[in-house]
């Protein structure tokens, strides 16, 4: 009976675990997230006017995380990715948080580049529901350069903790459709579009504390 | 379904393992009933130690809470319910003689299949309830304790969903936590898509039994806030950010 139940463990494993790490290729997701699951944000925009993508990072363990990189991922039509900074969470002049504004940074949201600043720190007090209040914003800089809707599907990040290295993704996804006129004229839902929405490039833009890199996803 | 507990609140984290994105509901008032007939036997008991049921009770319909949207001035919004899989609801459960208390919650409901949605404009200044009519039983149970002795209890809860989302107006507004804040760009558009969550308090009153029903938002249930003002305004969590997998319920900002 123990050599079955053995067995079976070892049955279970063998395909529990690879479709566990498959996501990440192997690499744990790890205490560090973005948000849950999946959202979404999208706006008429201007043409050639800089724009943000907010994400805020969120550290559950004891130890600080140090990125190791950042990927914008799926991005697609003509959206331009100016640049990645960041900014401790909470820090005034702003209270919250935002998943896109003008601007880069956004007037509100002082940022420091991602080379300067790229520790997720871990949570000095929590919410009542358990979840840090403290942590690390990551703020894409992001311009539409032709009329029409852009989007990215989202980022996906490595990073360190000690000397355990993880992966993970998170899938908020932004999109800014312009001419802002335009989309603003055809009222609420017409951004992105069923012609975009979800369909995203395999485009990604990718940021490391010592620069950057453009490629393509596999 | 998750263990029986003796406290009327759940761990968010084991629900939203349950159900990665689910809505909670709550406060709904209680209604008359009566037995129609037996109900489809609940897959595993609201309580470990009951073996048996004796007896079942078809409650009918009652009206849960599985969705709201709340909208300030210049906010639009649009909420959607296509299947329950993704709604979790408490199960009470009372042994003979003593007072309801929560014996876990429940997921596996019978599903219609049906196509729920709100209009797409909803309209601003208002707080949108959206309730599913659920069907409930009632289950009367021979359970067995300590040394072998046995006791009865009994049981509610949801078995099946018929289709139908009912739209309400008003009641207690979600609260906002000033840390919990998002700001939404002018003519933007914030969705809730799948694995969040929010939890309505009390969205279930049945025999004197109140519980919450969790929906996870998921494929098929979404939730949208679109701010019609020319200049950037904020959506806030009552409990988590507007993004977290831990559930919260959510509020639009003048």
């Amino acid at each position: 009976m123990m050599a079955l139940a053995g067995m079976a463990a070892v049955v279970v494993a063998a395909v529990i675990v690879p479709v566990t790490l498959i996501r990440n290729r192997g690499t744990p997701e790890g205490p560090v997230y973005a948000g849950g699951g999946r959202d979404i944000s999208a706006a008429p925009a201007d043409t050639g006017v800089p724009y943000s993508f907010g994400y805020l990072l969120k550290n559950e363990s004891t130890h600080p995380a140090v990125l190791e990189r950042v990927r914008l991922v799926g991005v697609t039509g003509p959206l331009e990715v100016l640049g990645l900074m960041a900014r401790p969470h909470p820090s005034p002049p702003a209270r919250g948080t935002f998943f896109m504004l003008p601007g880069y940074p956004p007037a509100d949201f002082p940022a420091v580049p991602f080379a300067d600043l790229h520790v997720v720190p871990v949570a000095k007090t929590h919410s009542e529901g358990g979840e840090p209040n403290e942590g690390l914003m990551l703020i894409f800089g992001v311009q539409v350069n032709a009329p029409g809707a852009t989007g990215a599907r989202g980022i996906d990040y490595t990073y360190r903790i000690g000397k355990r290295r993880y992966r993970n993704v998170y899938e908020g996804s932004d999109y800014l459709c312009g001419p802002r006129a335009e989309y603003v004229s055809r009222g609420p839902g017409q951004c992105p579009g069923s012609e975009i929405e979800n369909r995203f490039e395999k485009k990604f833009v990718e940021f490391r504390p010592t620069g950057r890199v453009t490629g393509a996803s596999s | 379904m998750s263990a029986l507990s003796a406290e009327g609140t759940e761990d968010p984290d084991q629900v939203a393992q349950e159900h990665p994105a689910v809505m909670v509901l709550s406060g709904h008032s209680e209604k008359a009933f009566s037995a129609q007939g037996s109900a489809p036997s609940p897959k595993r008991p609201a309580d470990p130690n009951c073996m048996a049921i004796l007896k079942s009770e078809d409650l009918g319909v009652i009206n849960t809470k599985v969705g709201e949207v709340h909208l300030d001035r210049d906010w639009n919004g649009f909420f959607s319910y296509t299947t329950s899989r993704h709604s979790s609801f408490q199960v009470g459960v009372r042994p003979a003689g003593q007072g309801w208390s929560v014996g876990g919650s429940t997921s596996s409901l019978q599903d219609s299949q049906a196509t729920s949605a709100s209009s797409h404009e909803l309209a601003p200044q208002q707080l949108h309830n959206f309730a599913a009519d659920l069907k409930y039983g009632r289950y009367f149970w021979r359970c067995y304790g300590r040394g072998a002795q046995w006791y009865d209890a009994e049981s509610v809860q949801p078995y099946t969903w018929k289709g139908g989302l009912l739209p309400s107006l008003g009641g207690p507004e979600p609260g906002c936590n000033p840390a919990k804040m998002s700001a939404v760009v002018d003519h933007g558009e914030f969705r809730r898509s799948e694995k969040q969550s929010t939890t309505y308090d009390n969205a279930i009153s049945v025999l004197g039994f109140s519980g919450s029903a969790t929906t996870t938002i998921a494929q098929g249930v979404e939730t949208h806030w679109y701010n019609k003002a020319d200049r950037v305004r904020y959506l806030c969590g009552e409990r988590q950010n507007i993004a977290s997998h831990r559930p919260t319920r959510i509020r639009s900002l003048p």
